[in-house]
């Protein structure tokens, strides 16, 4: 073997060798630069739509739902008779709009006492992480048609402003509450720490053809749970949300408002459960409220309070504050999750849903008695993934509706 | 000349080594793996060495500065745990071509996983407790040691 030979043949492993060992190097930084483009333009699988639904029952007694469908478009459809049968799914022309339709962010559908005016309200989540818009669609034919969807709040800034709630008083004047980021941003242009979001409120006085000023409710709501409506008695709203209290408790706020015209008056949080879960995570979990027959007020939430994980239900007083003459008390059920309540009189219902490993149930709690003792009742069960239970009133009766992949069920609810 | 040859190979080898393994470090998932009812309870049983794991949402506007404050604290930890990130909401294959610049604190997780099955059914394998609150923080060590921690763990834990 000559030495000529020798020092070639070196070279050339030296080059393949070297060439391999580039190629090493370079191959996991082109993947670094090119990660972000070798996930396909459309994603290999279509994720399934969500099955988060609104629902609300019209005054002649049809039951009305709201939600998404295999299509992701977004579709209402109408039962007279409990859920038995549906009317074929109506699509609603959101033009273009993505919808988002989550468990706590749901589209919601809501009738105005004035006739035949319907309105759907949803999320329309936005190109940056975290912002939305609340939009709505009015209908004044009794949901014949709809017009084009609107932007409900007057900021138009990119943040968000999400998790809509939405109730009609007694007067008509329609009432949408959300979650805004605008004082957080705010607050971080200027340099300072904000804690959570705000919830922020507006007003119709024509049902949904125009909107009054945004109104802040409060500072420092958490940033992504549902916000709980109920019609106060005698007019006016009420309203309760997972609140960050100073330092980093995550409990609730309570506040009430009346429709207020041109000068809207302030509303004033109260601190309405004492569970202090000190917590720097998203719950994901929001409350139920409703109107008690003694001035009050029903409340349901989930909280760890002392070590204990739990849906409790409690009592608030007229101002929203924890009531000091019932005790506040965990769900039947260490599983529960996503729980809604209603009353009617002295009747109440507290409904939700809990997975035990290897199936949802659905069960309610019935009082006939304002909240003192209550009875536990199975309603349904399934396997499937399913949307939270919504808990409705109408007629004298309580009705649930629960979605999951294959049907959307109602359950009726006599409580004698 | 072929001793002169093998120093200048054998000096490109050492240098190219060292830049492999910073590259390798910093390369992001390609995709998302799957995590299905049984994955949590087999690594729980076989992790080597202690495992940070993450578990997220994409609607979480808290998750993201948690994530990167374990994957900070891991580089920092002389034993460099593992921090392995775990998506609630998005399954392998539903994530589209602006994922991964919409979410990039994930890719300084030394995996990536995405919720494959039902959700609460997932949830209930994880933790019984854990009724969806994000971020869930897992920390196994060898063993089947297990730590479990609502939202950001507390120093002392990233520092044990």
């Amino acid at each position: 073997m000559s030495s000529s030979w020798a020092i070639g043949a070196s070279r050339r492993l030296l080059g393949g060798v070297a060439g391999a060992l580039l190629s090493l190097v370079m191959m996991p930084l082109a993947a670094q630069a090119q990660a972000p483009d070798q996930a396909p333009a459309k994603p290999a699988r279509q994720r399934p739509p969500p099955l988060a639904v609104g629902a609300a029952i019209a005054a002649d007694g049809v039951l009305w739902t709201v939600g998404l469908d295999a299509q992701r478009r977004l579709v209402l459809q109408r039962s007279a008779d409990a859920g038995r049968t549906w009317t074929p799914a109506q699509v609603l022309d959101v033009v273009g709009d993505a919808v988002s339709a989550d468990g706590e962010n749901r589209p919601k559908i809501a009738f105005s006492p004035q006739p035949g005016v319907v309105v759907v309200t949803y999320t329309k989540p936005l190109p940056k992480p975290f912002t939305g818009d609340v939009r709505l669609l009015r209908s004044s034919d009794g949901g014949a048609s709809f017009a084009a969807p609107v932007t409900v709040h007057a900021d138009r800034s990119l943040i968000t402003h999400r998790f809509e709630s939405i109730l009609f008083d007694e007067q008509g004047t329609l009432h949408t509450v959300w979650i805004d980021k605008r004082d957080q941003e705010a607050a971080k242009a200027r340099g300072q720490a904000y804690r959570g979001a705000g919830v922020y409120r507006n007003e119709s006085r024509d049902g949904g053809l125009s909107f009054g000023p945004d109104i802040r409710v409060a500072d420092h709501s958490c940033e992504c749970c549902r916000i709980a409506l109920a019609a106060a008695p005698g007019g006016g709203v009420a309203a309760l949300w997972r609140h960050v209290f100073n330092p980093n408790e995550r409990d609730h706020a309570f506040a009430q408002w009346s429709a207020s015209g041109v000068s809207p008056q302030p509303a004033v949080p109260v601190r309405a459960t004492l569970d202090r879960w000190a917590l720097d995570a998203c719950p994901h979990h929001g409350p139920g409220l409703a109107a008690a027959s003694d001035g009050g007020w029903h409340a349901v939430w989930f909280g760890i309070h002392q070590g204990q994980a739990a849906v409790r239900y409690g009592r608030l007083d007229a101002s929203g504050q924890p009531s000091v003459y019932m005790p506040v008390r965990p769900l039947p059920d260490p599983q529960a999750e996503h729980a809604d309540v209603a009353a009617l009189g002295d009747r109440v219902v507290v409904v939700w849903k809990s997975f035990d490993g290897q199936r949802f149930v659905l069960r309610a709690w019935t009082s006939r008695d304002g909240g003192r003792q209550f009875e536990l009742r199975d309603l349904a069960t399934t396997t499937q993934l399913s949307d939270q239970p919504r808990l409705l009133t109408h007629g004298g009766r309580f009705w649930v509706v629960w979605r999951d992949v294959q049907q959307t069920r109602v359950e009726t609810i006599d409580v004698p | 000349m072929y001793r002169k040859a093998c120093r200048w190979f054998w000096g490109l080898v050492m240098a190219t080594s060292c830049l492999v393994v910073p590259a390798q470090a910093l390369s992001a998932p390609a995709q998302l793996e799957p995590f299905e009812v049984g994955t949590f309870s087999q690594w729980r049983s076989s992790v080597q060495r202690p495992t940070w794991v993450v578990f997220t949402a994409t609607w979480c506007a808290m998750c993201p500065a948690v994530v990167s404050e374990l994957i900070r604290s891991a580089r920092q930890h002389p034993q460099r745990p593992l921090v392995w990130a775990v998506l609630t909401d998005v399954a392998p294959g539903e994530e589209d071509a602006r994922f991964w610049s919409r979410h990039a604190h994930l890719r300084g997780a030394d995996r990536v996983l995405g919720f494959e099955g039902i959700p609460q059914a997932i949830r209930y394998a994880v933790d019984p407790g854990w009724r969806g609150t994000v971020p869930h923080v897992a920390l196994l060590e060898p063993g089947g040691r297990l730590a479990l921690f609502s939202g950001q763990p507390p120093a002392s834990a990233l520092q044990r």
